[in-house]
Formats: C-alpha cells, sequence, structure tokens
C-alpha cells in the first residue's frame, strides 16, 4: 500500500490540439498544461487532472482510426446533473451513444463519443443504490476511496 | 483526494488480469462484480489512491452502434488509450518485482527531462502502463531549455 499515488491516462489522437478545444467546449474539461514542440505542434496536452492527450502514432490510435475500437475508456463522476451535461454535449455535436439511465448501483450515467470516437461515460450519484439484478453477485472488498 | 476522473481497461480475460495486476504492480481489489455462473461483469482496482475500472471486451450494435471496446491482445498489440501512474518513492523495485512477475520491460527505469524517473512495461494482453516517481523538482523554463519544448496554460488564441 502507497500513501499517494494517482492514476492517470493518455488518450491518443490524430488532432491533439483540436481535441483539446473540443473537449472544452462540448464536456466542460478544463486544459491545465500544453506542451509544444520546436514546429508549434502540440506533443501533450493534461486537461482535468488525470487525461493526457497525446498525439497518436503507430501502435497508439484513436478509436476512429483504429475501426472505432478502444482498448479503455474513461469514467467520470460529475458534481452537476448528467442529464444537463448530456443534453449540453449533444447540442455541441457529441455523439451520444447511450442515453442517461439509472443504474442499480445508485448513478445514473449515458456514454458519448469524442471527436475522435474516445468513449467517455458520465456519472452522477443520485441514490444510495439498491440490490443488483436477479443472479449477480457484488462483492465489495474496499469502500472506494471517494465519492 | 482521488480524482472523479477514472480510466476503464478491457481485458479478454478480466478476472485473470485483476490477480496479475495485484501480484505484479501491487494493486489491490476493491470491487467485483459477478453473474449467478460466476462470470465477471465488473471490476474495480485502488493503487494509493489512484483507481482504475476493468472491465471485459464489449460491443452492442443497440447500444455503441459501431464502437467497441477489445484488449490490445485482440488488436495486434494496438492500444487507443495508455496509463500513467505516480509512485510515491521506489520505482526501481516496482520494476524488479514487476519483472519478475512476468511483466514485459519496454523501457527500463530512466530519468526523464521533467524531473521523473520513469519505466514503461507491458502487462500480460499488452496494456502499456508508464510508472514514474518525482525525483526533482524542474521549472519549466528549465523544462523548456533542456528539451526546446514550449509549455503553456492555454491554447493560442
Amino acid at each position: 500500500m502507497v500513501a499517494t499515488a494517482g492514476t492517470r491516462f493518455e488518450l491518443h489522437y490524430q488532432d491533439p490540439a483540436a481535441a483539446v478545444g473540443w473537449l472544452g467546449r462540448v464536456f466542460g474539461l478544463e486544459p491545465e498544461l500544453l506542451v509544444y514542440d520546436p514546429d508549434g505542434k502540440l506533443a501533450f496536452g493534461r486537461v482535468d487532472g488525470p487525461v493526457a492527450l497525446v498525439p497518436a502514432g503507430p501502435g497508439r490510435p484513436g478509436p476512429s482510426a483504429a475501426g472505432g475500437v478502444s482498448t479503455q475508456t474513461v469514467n467520470v463522476i460529475l458534481a452537476e446533473d448528467v442529464d444537463a451535461h448530456c443534453e449540453r454535449a449533444r447540442s455541441e455535436g457529441a455523439r451520444v451513444l447511450i442515453e442517461p439511465r439509472d443504474e442499480f448501483y445508485g448513478e445514473r450515467n449515458y456514454v458519448a463519443a469524442d471527436l475522435e470516437g474516445h468513449l467517455w461515460c458520465f456519472s452522477q450519484r443520485v441514490s444510495d443504490g439498491g440490490p443488483p439484478p436477479e443472479g449477480w453477485r457484488v462483492e465489495l472488498l474496499k469502500a472506494r476511496a471517494s465519492s | 483526494m482521488t480524482s472523479p476522473i477514472t480510466p476503464a481497461v478491457s481485458y479478454r480475460d478480466p478476472m485473470a488480469a485483476m490477480r496479475w495486476l495485484e501480484a505484479a504492480f501491487g494493486f489491490e481489489t476493491s470491487l467485483v462484480v459477478t453473474d449467478r455462473d460466476g462470470n465477471f461483469g465488473h471490476g474495480q482496482m485502488t493503487f494509493g489512491e489512484g483507481q482504475i475500472d476493468i472491465g471485459g471486451e464489449w460491443s452492442s450494435p443497440e447500444l455503441l452502434g459501431p464502437a467497441s471496446m477489445k484488449s490490445p491482445a485482440s488488436l495486434g498489440g494496438v492500444g487507443t488509450q495508455f496509463l500513467r501512474i505516480e509512485l510515491p518513492s521506489g520505482l526501481d523495485e516496482h520494476c524488479a518485482r514487476a519483472r519478475a512477475a512476468g511483466a514485459q520491460i519496454t523501457q527500463a527505469p530512466e530519468e526523464q527531462f521533467y524531473g521523473s524517473r520513469t519505466y514503461r512495461a507491458l502487462d500480460p494482453e499488452g496494456h502499456v502502463w508508464n510508472f514514474s516517481e518525482l525525483s526533482k523538482a524542474v521549472s519549466w523554463e528549465e523544462m523548456q531549455q533542456a528539451s526546446g519544448l514550449t509549455f503553456a496554460d492555454r491554447l493560442p488564441q
């Protein structure tokens, strides 16, 4: 067990500079650090804490360039209303794949694809949750580190 | 304070992956959801204050359209997203433990211009993990001089 450690992750984009602007406008994610190479191209971008945007390359394409496949996705717990967030994202051009829905574990969430096909699941805690569906088993070994 | 933003990582065999992540990288399992037959549904793991979600491969034409989630093992090693884990200390020991547990170390521990010591490893299904520890504080000006890169906190107008 370690005292402090962070989980960060990199999303691959053909056009990271366009992605920084899009994620801010559509999902409300704030850019925090932008690193440019000597040609003025965005080499690394960090938005809202753990999310980094890096240029796609061989072996690390974005989902659109990989035929729609994602090997990892992003879950975001919102402090604001998830339905309002979804409507804003949709009106700004996000492709909403799964409409906002209530989950048995007390969250309401939706899934949208960004401009290069990365999948984002936005959730809001709406209740303490109820029992899982018939036949499912939940083993909670440790409370989530934060809510 | 944990971030409310969490990566979700897809595996062909998520249960085996979670056991491996415990043994090789020191993650702790916090939640496992299974169905009546014991099939894996969803997992959550922690590392210090960091969290990851674990899932299987998934596609659903009615819910996801042409999008799908797959392991790099199903895509010839391709990954659309990589993980970066910050250690408070003990990077070289962490790397040795991972190597002993079968991780493929693709980049041995080395100092980076931005003041971190890092190594890079592949898990058994090919997800790319970059581990780092802060070795010294470096200002943006010093990073700029060392790398030729430009650092900013907003997009150009």
